[in-house]
């Protein structure tokens, strides 16, 4: 009797050693989608600023100024690569949004109102095969999953830096009211923390993918190790448990 | 579609209805009938496969004793045995173990 509330014990702890593991990992997950979230909002926010203050004459295009056409042009191609790198931020919202969604669905599945044989959790499993269902959707030759994020890293990077480069170019612009100009000094300070706190989670997510990936052959090796349970064992180890 | 061939994702491993793996199908299944006894209906709803993978699964399980049928009136519920609890806790301690060993 000892034996066997060892053993349910074990299977226990080991449950919730994996909830609290899995807990951890989506709330890096979680940081990393509130600080796109935020970094997304503050672009969008400061496009719209921009325009405005360009709409009311506050601001000008120095490169309009100083190169006529050219200027314009190259005005034109900086805004339409500021929007790419914001659409693209849009886009990863959306992949991890989907992401934690799923992941959070699962992980409240746990407490249930039946009463508890032995688990505590039935929610583990289910986070695993969302995982697995992000590694499978895109597990083409060329976008592996690893591949993808670390290109939402390498964009993140650029993005940041490019959004940052901008904003030190607005702050020069001459004849903006103080009100705005402090407005844009705290826009351009926020930025910068959730840009690093998103580079920082970017770095980890990274590395958690990479952990899942090698993860995953070892348990399909599992499984394959249950296909050889013959039909033997168990009749063996149904004799043991009698004795 | 192209499968990547240096990882876990090329091989059959998948069930014949289910984009899922059988891993998957197998822990989630007794991970369910592990906190109580389950209807296949129930199953069914809670795993969304299709009726012949959960019936292939179940199946499977059955044949390796990892579950049991128990008759609840009219009702045929599936419940996780011990020997399904030492294969689930191997399945936990295998991930257990993994992230340990690879914390930084």
């Amino acid at each position: 009797m000892e034996k066997i509330e060892n053993e349910k014990n074990g299977l226990i702890k080991s449950q919730q050693s994996l909830y609290t593991k899995f807990i951890r990992i989506n709330q890096l997950f979680k940081i990393h989608f509130s600080s796109l979230i935020l970094l997304f909002s503050f672009a969008v926010g400061i496009i719209i600023l921009w325009i405005y203050l360009l709409v009311i004459g506050q601001a000008t295009t120095d490169l309009s100024q100083r190169y006529g056409l050219f200027g314009t042009i190259v005005t034109i191609i900086l805004t339409a690569v500021l929007s790419l790198l914001i659409i693209q931020i849009g886009i990863q919202i959306i992949f991890y949004g989907l992401f934690i969604i799923r992941g959070n669905r699962s992980l409240k599945q746990t407490k249930g109102k039946e009463q508890t044989r032995t688990a505590l959790y039935d929610g583990i499993v289910p986070y695993i095969t969302n995982f697995y269902a992000f590694f499978n959707r895109y597990s083409k030759e060329k976008t592996t999953l690893i591949k993808l994020v670390s290109t939402f890293l390498f964009l993140n990077f650029i993005s940041g830096f490019y959004i940052v480069f901008l904003i030190t170019r607005f702050l020069d612009a001459g004849n903006v009211n103080d009100l705005i100009k402090v407005c844009m000094v705290i826009l351009f300070l926020s930025m910068l923390v959730f840009w690093l706190i998103n580079l920082m989670t970017s770095f980890k997510i990274r590395k958690e993918i990479v952990k899942w990936e090698q993860l995953f052959p070892k348990l399909n090796e599992w499984a394959q190790e249950l296909e050889q349970l013959s039909l033997e064992n168990s009749i063996f180890s149904d004799e043991e448990e009698s004795m | 579609m192209r499968r990547n061939p240096c990882n876990f994702y090329n091989g059959d491993i998948s069930m014949s209805s289910s984009r899922r793996s059988k891993f998957e199908i197998w822990a989630e299944v007794l991970e369910f009938c592990l906190r109580a006894k389950r209807t296949q209906t129930w199953l069914l709803r809670k795993t969304r496969l299709k009726t012949s993978a959960i019936k292939e699964t179940l199946e499977f399980l059955l044949s390796r004793n990892l579950i049991e049928q128990l008759n609840d009136g009219n009702m045929k519920k599936y419940q996780t045995t011990k020997r399904g609890e030492e294969v689930l806790k191997r399945f936990y301690t295998l991930i257990n173990d993994y992230f340990d060993l690879n914390q930084v």
